[in-house]
């Protein structure tokens, strides 16, 4: 225990009284003035135009072919779904864009685990880096789950992009992999300096952003590549990892930076 | 002449005392104003309905308070250095205008306060109240545990399948989801009665500080045990009608049970139900060695 201190006792009055007058000229008597208390809202987000974009129009891959994109309404939230093509191979991404600056990610992957009714095993965490575009900026690190799902019935994603597809090759690639089942998948919720599948650590980077009025607007996103019938997921691994740094690169260029012309 | 010198000190001490009170009050009555408004109109977030229960343990915490205060006053005024360094940390949050920091102001002040003026004896007297309002504090803790909780939900979805089975209803559980009938039901992280367990747990301590029994840690702990696992047996049954209700088509019922005075009448079984519990323990070891203290 550390040593007590005797003092004058309006000594310690006056000091605590001190630092209440402070906090009260500093922080309170604003928010009395003005109605309008900083703690009863978070900072807005300062990219809802850019996300909102990305959710409209898709991603721009760097290398990659977009074949379709669209929006889809999976367990009452509207996901983009976007499938992409490069060297005849396939992937379709599922993502959630935030819409709203209150929005928080709530463990989407419930939502597409229990939607797809898939298996899964093979689970690993992939620690990623994103090296910056221009000079100055640092490289962004992000983990994300990576794992080997399969259903025993049809796809129910690939069914509903079937049902609605728009062209001979991707009715045909969709009719395929609907009934071929096996996906590796990689998932993470991405952020500005960041990402990870746990909610949690998008939290923290939010709140160490609101310290300085920013936010750390996010997006959730499942990657789909398929693989053989119960095949291996390690073949696509290397595959995996360039696609979801090119994603997350993309995110941050696209969705979580300001434009130049609406810097200050 | 020493009459003369005893009186301005005596008004100077009131002064003080009401200036501290006055600027206490005035650096957080809109934010406790906040809170309630938040917890009766339910419109903050669900992240903040967890602490609902403060609606009731503020006040209690202010009244024990009170009931205090001449055990207070009596305590020598010696400052810990502690406390001066709750106050900064306190201030500092406060300060950052940001929810979750200035809500978290508010015990760390009052916990700097009591250190400040009347050092360790201070806090000591003043454990209960600042207990009851650290534990009303509203913060995002629910939103971070709720992964956590996803074990609890697999467990109660699975009790769940497992009695309606026994009412020979055709039921499949798959992980969080139950099916019925071709009827989906989901048991959400919100569902996992966490809430729930958090207020029996409240309300728990608050029948025992009142009943005295909390000066008896075997019997507080068996308490709180007891109050743990009524919450989440009462939960599953919850459940249980819900999804009952849900896959037999009954939807009245459902909406009656999940989100209208149903649920109201169900948490009020429950706390009941923990009188009644507190008040057997306390009729049925009443022959037993008494802890002296209060």
């Amino acid at each position: 225990m550390v040593a007590q201190a005797k003092l004058p006792p309006q000594w310690a009055k006056i000091t605590a009284l001190g630092l209440m007058l402070l906090l009260l000229i500093f922080a309170a008597i604003p928010g009395y003035f003005t109605g309008k208390w900083t703690w009863a809202d978070q900072p807005q987000l300062q990219t809802l135009a850019q996300l909102q974009q990305v959710r409209k129009q898709g991603l721009d891959l760097a290398g990659w072919t977009t074949l379709e994109h669209k929006l889809m309404k999976i367990r009452g939230q509207e996901w983009l779904i976007q499938t992409v093509e490069q060297n005849n191979q396939t992937a379709i991404l599922l993502m959630l864009v935030q819409k709203y600056y209150k929005d928080r990610p709530q463990i989407e992957w419930m939502d597409i685990n229990g939607f797809q009714q898939w298996k899964t095993d093979s689970h690993r965490r992939l620690r990623l880096t994103v090296e910056p575009s221009e000079n100055g900026l640092s490289s962004t690190k992000f983990t994300t789950q990576f794992f080997r799902s399969w259903t025993q019935a049809v796809n129910p994603l690939l069914s509903l992009l079937w049902k609605d597809c728009t062209s001979d090759q991707l009715c045909d690639f969709y009719q395929k992999q609907r009934l071929k089942q096996t996906y590796a998948v990689t998932q993470w919720y991405a952020w500005p300096d960041g990402g990870s599948p746990a909610a949690s650590h998008w939290f923290m980077a939010d709140r160490l952003a609101q310290l300085s009025q920013q936010r750390a607007p996010w997006v959730a996103v499942n990657v789909l590549i398929p693989i053989e019938p119960l095949g291996n997921i390690g073949e696509v691994e290397d595959f995996s990892r360039s696609l979801s740094q090119s994603i997350q690169a993309e995110l941050i260029a696209e969705a979580f930076t300001l434009n130049d012309s609406e810097k200050n | 002449m020493h009459i003369e010198r005893k009186i301005p000190i005596a008004i100077e001490r009131y002064l003080l005392n009401a200036a501290l009170v006055v600027a206490l009050g005035l650096l957080y009555a809109p934010l406790l104003m906040y809170w309630y408004d938040g917890w009766l109109e339910k419109s903050i977030s669900i992240e903040h309905e967890y602490f609902s229960h403060g609606l009731i343990g503020l006040p209690f915490a202010a009244y024990i308070t009170w009931t205090l205060r001449s055990q207070w006053s009596q305590l020598p005024n010696i400052s810990h250095p502690a406390g001066a360094i709750l106050l900064l940390i306190g201030g500092l949050c406060y300060g950052s205008g940001l929810s979750d920091l200035v809500n978290l102001s508010f015990p760390i002040v009052l916990a700097g306060l009591c250190l400040w003026l009347k050092g360790i004896p201070g806090l000591r007297v003043q454990k209960w109240p600042l207990i009851f309002v650290a534990l009303a504090t509203p913060t995002h803790l629910p939103y971070l545990i709720e992964p956590l909780a996803f074990p609890l939900q697999k467990f109660i979805a699975s009790v769940a399948g497992f009695i309606l089975v026994q009412f020979n209803l055709n039921v499949t559980v798959e992980q969080v989801y139950l099916f019925v009938n071709g009827q989906i039901v989901e048991v959400a992280p919100h569902c996992a009665g966490l809430k729930m367990l958090f207020t029996s747990l409240y309300v728990g301590l608050m029948l025992l500080y009142w009943t005295g029994i909390a000066s008896d840690r075997t019997k507080s702990i068996l308490f709180l045990l007891s109050a743990a696992t009524i919450s989440v047996v009462a939960n599953i049954i919850r459940n249980t009608l819900l999804t009952l209700f849900h896959g037999t088509g009954q939807d009245g019922l459902f909406h009656w049970l999940h989100d209208s005075w149903g649920g109201d009448l169900y948490s009020a079984l429950m706390l009941g139900l923990l009188v009644v519990l507190i008040n057997w323990i306390q009729n049925n070891t009443a022959n037993e060695p008494q802890a002296q203290t209060h």
